[in-house]
């Protein structure tokens, strides 16, 4: 699924450890999500928009979205 | 929990109960060789060595289950998958082998440490998939 977390860990200024850290996951788990190799369950989609203080759709392109466009 | 103590619990229950087995193979193999049981006494000391290998079986379900990381915890499963397939594939093709007389019995006791073979391959080419996609990610 495509994301913007790359985009915003980069606008704070965040390493993949830094949010790894701040989500309490690993670091190989934020690279698959922001790479789109893994989509997150709902409770982290949950945990990574609380801390960036977005909506889950802000943050996560729906794929029939992402077909549309 | 975090992956790491995960981990580590995993280890902890692993090398001991591998340690014990091989203990208790060379004690049965010695007791058997010495006393020649038989009956029950022979069927136990037979089972005996076995059961720290299924206190790893265990432990290898436990580290799924106590993985916290969501992501790892998917990628131990799409592993043991992989493993599970590959046993699966060797032994049938064995036993078509073995019906046709080409090859003898399969050693079924190998089983599991195919499995394990399986599994240590799964787990690296998923590491090495990983690693390519941070480098491209990067």
């Amino acid at each position: 699924m495509t994301n913007r977390l790359r985009v915003l860990r980069a606008e704070r200024g965040w390493s993949q450890g830094d949010l790894a850290e701040r989500l309490d996951v690993s670091r190989q788990s934020v690279n698959a999500i922001e790479t789109g190799r893994y989509d997150p369950s709902l409770p982290l989609a949950f945990r990574i928009a609380e801390l960036f203080e977005l909506s889950i759709e802000e943050i996560f392109v729906s794929p029939s979205r992402e077909i549309a466009s | 929990m975090t992956p790491r103590e995960a981990n580590r619990r995993y280890l902890l229950r692993f090398f001991p109960s591998m340690t014990l087995y091989v203990i208790l193979l060379l004690t049965a193999n010695l007791i058997d060789a010495r006393y020649h049981p038989q009956g029950i006494a022979l069927i136990a000391l037979a089972i005996v060595p076995a059961l720290p290998i299924l206190a790893v079986i265990w432990a290898m379900g436990m580290a799924v289950v106590e993985q916290p990381d969501e992501y790892v915890r998917r990628k131990l499963v799409h592993a043991m998958l992989i493993a599970t397939a590959l046993m699966l594939a060797v032994t049938t093709v064995w036993s078509f082998l073995e019906d046709a007389g080409a090859v003898p019995a399969k050693p079924v006791h190998l089983v599991f440490p195919l499995w394990c073979i399986g599994l240590l391959i799964a787990q690296t080419w998923l590491w090495f998939r990983d690693r390519f996609a941070d480098d491209a990610g990067a």
